[in-house]
C-alpha cells in the first residue's frame, strides 16, 4: 500500500473505496447514515470524518479496539504492518478473535487493514486520532497550533540535525523520536542533573503535577508562567533553567490556558519510557461474568415482572384519572399523594410509586395540560401486553445513549441467573469504556433514579448472602423484549405474557376481582367507583359507600355506575352491591348548595318588594328567600351598594364579624383599591350631608381616632373638622384603618 | 398459547401466598380437595375463594406428611398464571424450618433437639425460650420438664422455629369417676333416662 510506513497518509476515501456494497451498507447501518446503492463517497467522506459523527461511533467501541485506534495514533503515518500490530499485541488474543474486532473498526469506517503475513497492513486517518477521547496530553495534540518554527528549534534541543523543512514533518519527526523506548531513554539519560532529577520527580508524581510544586524543587524555581511558544525560542531569558530545558525537549508539556498551571509527561514519553504499548495498560479480551448469590428467601417485588407492572401503571393511571392525586403549583404531584398510592399498591419500596410516576411520565401514560394545573391520565393505547411493555422499554432510556446501551447488556445476559454486580459493571467497562469505563458504577451513569426504574422494569437486585450485590434478569422480561421486536403474529408466542382479560368479578361481599392480567381500561374504570383493597397478583377492589359517594361526586349516575359494573363483570351484579348503589343514589342531592353573592335584609316585607319590582335595580338578579331577606347572586355587595344608591336608596353595607353596619362595610383590607374608591364616594356622598363619620388612622406609630364632619378629598388625603372642637384636620387616606357613618342616633 | 399461562385452570397464585380459587370451574372441587391440607380457607363468597398459605398451615401440612414438592406440585397444577418467584422460596424457606426442632422422649422427661448446636445456644439466650429449657443434654440437645411441652412448642411457634413432636404420650393412671345417689339437699338423683 503506498500510504504504508510513513510514505504517504492513509485517506478515509482510500478505504471507502475497497468496501464491498455490502460492507458500505453495513458501514451505514453502524454509522447511522442511509448509503445508497451507488453512495457518492465524496459526501460520504464528509458525514464519516466529522467530529460529532466519529465521537459517537467511538463511544461504541470496546476497550481493545479503542487500544488499537490509540496504538495506531502514535505510529508513524498512523500506519503499521500487520505483522508489527501482531508482535505487538504478542499473542494476548487469538488470531479469530482479533481479526473480528479489527474488522468491526472497518466496518465502522475507522480503519483499513490487510492481515497478510509479510505485506499485511494496518492504518488510519487522520480525523480519528484527533477525535479519540484521551485524559492524557499528546504531543500531536499539544503542537497541533506551534509554528514551524518552534518545532524545528524543538527538533535542535533533541539533537536532531537537518530538520525536515515542513511542518508536519518536524512535527512527526519529534514525536516519532521521543515515542522510540530507545531514543528517548537516551535523551533523558543525557539531561543535565537537576534536570533529570526534576524529571524523574514528576514520572514518580504520576506524570502530571502542578507548577507551583514544581518550583518547590531544585531546578523548578526560574520557569516563566506564560504559555505559548516564547520558551522554545532563543532569546528566553531563562535559557539554562533546569525545568526550561525539560520544556524545549518537549519532554514535559506545559499547561494552563494564559500561564503555566500544571507540568505533564506526554502520552507517547510515558509509554516510551515505561515500554508501554495501550495494549499492556488495558484489558483485551471481555472479562467474564461472574456468578452473584442471592438471599435464600427473596423479598416480594424485587424481581420484576412486565405484568405486575403493567397493572400497577394501570393503576397509577387510574388514580390519577379518579381525581386522588392532588398537585402541587407546579403542576406535579404531592409526594404524600404518591406515597398514599405507594401504601395502597402494598409494595414494600417506599418509593416504588415515585418510580411508577417516572416510568408513567416518560412513557406518556400520563400528560400534563390539566385544567387547573397538574396531569391527566392518557391511557395504554391499542394493543397487547407485549407492545405496552415494549413501549415502557423504548421510553425509558430517551435519547441517552449510556441508557439505551446499558439495557442492551442488561437484557442480553443470561436469564433468570444471578450475576455478581461488580463483574456485570466490569464486563461493561471494557465493552463501552467511553460510557462506562470510568464512571464507577452503573448506577452513577443513569443516576440512583435511573437505576431505580430499571430495577422495575428489567432487573432484580439484591445483596447475597455474602455482602455482595447481585443482579438477575427474569427469564420473562428477556422474552418479552425480545418477542416485542418480532412480527405480531410471533410476538405472543414468545412472550410469555398472556393476553389482557377485560373481565372482573363482582362478588355479594361487595369485593370486585380483576385477574392479574386485567386490561388497564378495566382497571382505570374500577377506579372510578371502588377502592382498591389488595394488588399482590390479581387486582381485588371493593365497592364502599365512600367510594360510590366518589363517584356520584364526580358527576356518575348511580345508574352509569350499575351499568360500569355490569359491562364488565362475568357473574351478574349481587344483590349486596346494587343495593349500595341504590341507597347512595337515593341520599345523593338531597342537600343542594348554590352560590350566592350577597343578600338583602329590609325591615319592611314592603320595601323588599318596591326593590325587587324597581325597574332601576332591574339589572340585579334578585331571588327571595323570605319576607324581608332576599339574594343577589349576580353582584358583590360594593356593586349591589352603588346600584341601590344610584336607585336613591340609602343601603348600608353589614360587616360578616356581627359589628354594626356601615356605609361600606368595615373591615376591608386598608390595602384594597375599591376600599379607598368606597371611601372617598362615601366621603363625598357625605361631605353633602350632615353627618358624621367615626375614623380610625395611622398616625407615625400612633393610632388615632375621632369623630369628623368630612368637607371634602384633595388627592390623597381627606379634609374635615372635627366634630367635638370644629378643629380642621387632615387624614392621609393611605393611613386609614376604619371608618364607619355615624347614624342620628348614635349622637 | 402463551407459555404459563392456563386460563382454564382455577387457582390464582398470589405475591402474598394468598389463593384465589373460581368457583365456577370444572377443577374446583379437585383443587379445593388438594388445597385443604395446606392453605386455610379465609373466606368464601359465591364466585372466587380466598385461600392463605401461611406458616402454621404449612407446618400442619409437614406433620401431616405433605412434602414441599406435593405444595408446587398442586399449585402448579391448578394455577392460571405463573407461580410468583417468592411465594416458591417462601414456601420452600418455611417448610425446611419444620423437623429442623425435635421434641423426643427422653429418660428425664422430654429432650429439645436440634440440627446445629449453635441453635440451642441461641435458644437459650431468648428472654422466651431460654427460662423453658432445662440443662444442657448433648452439645444439641437440652432437657425439658414435660410441664413445658405446651408453652415451649407455643414459643418456638411464635418465632417461627416448628417444633416436630416426635414425644408421644405415655398412659396415664386410671381415675375413678362416679356419680352420687343423692343430692346434697337429700334428693333423690339419677341420670335422665334416653
Amino acid at each position: 500500500m503506498k500510504f504504508l510506513r510513513g510514505e504517504s497518509r492513509m485517506q478515509l476515501i482510500d478505504l471507502l473505496k475497497r468496501l464491498s456494497p455490502e460492507d458500505l451498507a453495513a458501514l451505514g447501518r453502524r454509522r447511522g447514515i442511509e448509503t445508497t446503492k451507488v453512495p457518492d463517497l465524496g459526501v460520504l467522506t464528509g458525514q464519516l470524518a466529522s467530529r460529532q459523527s466519529l465521537a459517537t461511533i467511538l463511544c461504541d467501541l470496546d476497550a481493545f479496539q479503542l487500544a488499537v485506534l490509540r496504538w495506531l495514533s502514535t505510529q508513524p503515518g498512523y500506519s503499521a504492518s500487520w505483522d508489527t500490530l501482531v508482535d505487538t499485541i504478542g499473542g494476548r488474543v487469538d488470531g479469530e478473535y482479533l481479526i473480528a474486532e479489527i474488522q468491526e473498526l472497518r466496518l465502522c469506517g475507522l480503519i483499513d487493514f490487510d492481515p497478510s503475513t509479510g505485506q499485511g497492513f494496518i492504518a488510519t486517518y487522520a480525523a480519528v486520532p484527533t477525535a479519540l477521547p484521551s485524559r492524557d496530553i499528546r504531543l500531536r495534540d499539544h503542537f497541533a497550533q506551534h509554528d514551524s518554527d518552534s518545532l524545528r528549534r524543538i527538533c535542535t534541543y533533541l539533537g536532531l540535525k537537518r530538520p525536515p523543512t515542513t511542518r508536519d514533518a518536524r512535527l512527526d519527526l519529534i514525536v516519532n523520536t521521543l515515542a522510540d523506548p530507545g531514543l528517548c531513554r537516551a535523551i533523558v539519560h543525557q539531561l543535565p542533573e537537576q534536570s533529570r532529577a526534576l524529571f524523574d520527580w514528576v514520572v514518580a508524581e504520576g506524570g502530571r503535577v502542578g507548577l507551583d510544586e514544581a518550583q518547590k524543587r531544585p531546578g523548578g524555581g526560574r520557569a516563566a508562567r506564560f504559555a505559548g511558544t516564547y520558551v522554545y525560542h532563543g532569546r528566553y531569558d531563562y535559557s539554562e533553567d533546569p525545568l526550561t530545558l525539560l520544556l524545549r525537549k518537549a519532554l514535559l508539556i506545559p499547561l494552563g490556558q494564559y500561564y503555566f498551571t500544571d507540568l505533564a509527561v506526554p502520552r507517547e514519553v510515558a509509554a516510551a519510557l515505561t515500554d508501554q504499548s495501550p495494549f499492556d495498560a488495558t484489558p483485551l479480551v471481555p472479562p467474564p461474568l461472574q456468578a452473584g448469590r442471592a438471599p435464600d428467601s427473596l423479598p416480594a417485588g424485587v424481581v420484576p415482572h412486565p405484568l405486575s407492572l403493567l397493572r400497577d401503571l394501570a393503576h397509577l393511571v387510574g388514580f390519577v384519572g379518579a381525581e386522588r392525586c392532588e398537585w402541587r403549583q407546579d403542576g406535579q404531584p404531592y409526594q404524600r399523594s404518591l406515597q398514599a398510592l405507594g401504601k395502597v399498591l402494598k409494595n414494600p419500596d417506599r418509593n416504588y410509586a415515585d418510580v411508577l410516576w417516572e416510568i408513567a411520565v416518560k412513557a406518556r401514560l400520563v400528560r400534563p395540560g390539566r385544567p387547573g394545573g397538574g396531569y391527566t391520565a392518557a391511557g395504554f393505547g391499542k394493543g397487547q401486553p407485549i407492545t405496552a411493555f415494549q413501549g415502557l422499554l423504548d421510553s425509558w432510556p430517551g435519547g441517552f445513549l449510556a441508557s439505551q446501551r446499558l439495557m442492551g447488556y442488561l437484557l442480553a445476559i443470561p436469564p433468570d441467573t444471578w450475576i455478581d454486580k461488580e463483574s456485570f459493571q466490569q464486563l461493561l467497562g471494557f465493552m463501552r469504556p467511553e460510557l462506562f469505563g470510568s464512571r464507577g458504577s452503573v448506577s452513577t451513569v443513569v443516576g440512583s433514579g435511573g437505576w431505580a426504574t430499571l430495577c422495575r422494569l428489567v432487573v432484580a437486585e439484591v445483596v447475597g448472602p455474602d455482602e455482595a450485590p447481585a443482579i438477575m434478569v427474569p427469564g420473562v422480561v428477556q422474552a418479552a423484549a425480545t418477542a416485542s421486536r418480532q412480527p405480531n403474529a410471533r410476538q405472543e408466542e414468545g412472550a410469555g405474557l398472556p393476553p389482557w382479560d377485560e373481565t372482573w368479578v363482582v362478588q355479594p361481599d361487595r369485593t370486585v376481582v380483576a385477574p392479574p392480567n386485567a386490561h388497564p381500561q378495566a382497571l382505570q374504570e374500577l377506579w372510578q367507583v371502588a377502592e382498591l383493597e389488595s394488588n399482590q397478583g390479581a387486582s381485588i377492589f371493593r365497592v364502599t359507600p365512600a367510594s360510590m359517594a366518589a363517584a356520584l361526586n364526580r358527576g356518575l349516575s348511580p345508574e352509569q355506575i350499575k351499568r360500569l359494573l355490569k359491562r364488565r363483570s362475568k357473574a351478574p351484579i349481587p344483590a349486596t352491591v346494587e343495593r349500595l348503589i341504590a341507597d347512595q343514589g337515593e341520599h345523593y342531592g338531597r342537600i343542594r348548595l348554590g352560590a350566592a353573592q350577597t343578600y338583602v335584609q329590609t325591615d319592611d316585607p314592603a320595601l323588599l318588594d318596591e326593590l325587587l319590582e324597581s325597574r332601576k335595580l332591574a339589572e340585579l338578579r334578585w331571588q327571595r328567600l323570605a319576607p324581608t331577606i332576599a339574594v343577589i347572586d349576580n353582584s358583590g355587595a360594593p356593586a349591589a351598594l352603588q346600584a341601590l344608591r344610584r336607585a336613591g336608596y340609602l343601603p348600608v353595607l353589614e360587616p360578616s364579624d356581627g359589628r354594626s353596619p356601615s356605609p361600606n362595610g368595615s373591615g376591608t383590607s386598608p390595602s384594597n383599591k375599591e376600599y379607598y374608591r368606597e371611601l372617598i364616594a362615601t366621603v363625598q356622598a357625605i361631605a353633602e350631608t350632615a353627618l358624621a363619620i367615626e375614623i380610625q388612622w395611622r398616625a407615625g406609630s400612633r393610632l388615632r381616632k375621632a369623630r369628623v364632619l368630612p368637607t371634602e378629598v384633595i388627592g390623597r388625603k381627606l379634609l374635615a373638622c372635627r366634630e367635638d372642637n370644629f378643629d380642621d384636620v387632615e387624614i392621609p387616606l393611605d393611613a386609614v384603618i376604619d371608618y364607619r357613618v355615624l347614624v342620628d342616633d348614635e349622637d | 398459547m402463551v407459555a404459563g399461562y392456563h386460563p382454564e385452570r382455577p387457582l390464582i397464585v398470589q405475591a402474598d401466598r394468598s389463593l384465589l380459587l373460581e368457583v365456577d370451574n370444572s377443577d374446583f372441587a379437585a383443587c379445593r380437595d388438594r388445597l385443604a391440607p395446606f392453605a386455610e380457607l379465609r373466606k368464601s363468597p359465591e364466585h372466587i375463594h380466598t385461600y392463605a398459605v401461611t406458616p402454621l398451615s404449612l407446618w400442619n401440612a409437614c406433620a401431616a406428611g405433605v412434602s414441599y414438592a406435593r405444595v408446587i406440585d398442586t399449585l402448579q397444577t391448578f394455577s392460571k398464571y405463573e407461580i410468583p418467584a417468592n411465594v416458591r422460596a417462601d414456601i420452600r424457606d418455611l417448610m425446611e424450618r419444620y423437623g429442623r426442632i425435635r421434641l423426643l422422649p427422653s429418660p428425664s422427661g422430654l429432650a429439645l433437639e436440634v440440627d446445629e448446636p449453635a441453635l440451642v445456644e441461641q435458644l437459650r439466650r431468648s428472654p422466651q425460650i431460654g427460662p423453658l429449657l432445662g440443662a444442657e443434654d448433648g452439645a444439641a440437645r437440652a432437657l425439658v420438664a414435660p410441664g413445658q411441652r405446651g408453652p415451649l412448642k407455643q414459643a418456638l411457634l411464635k418465632i417461627g422455629l416448628p417444633v416436630d413432636d416426635l414425644a408421644g404420650y405415655v398412659q396415664g393412671a386410671p381415675l375413678e369417676v362416679g356419680l352420687r345417689g343423692c343430692t346434697a339437699g337429700a334428693k333423690e338423683f339419677s341420670l335422665r333416662p334416653y
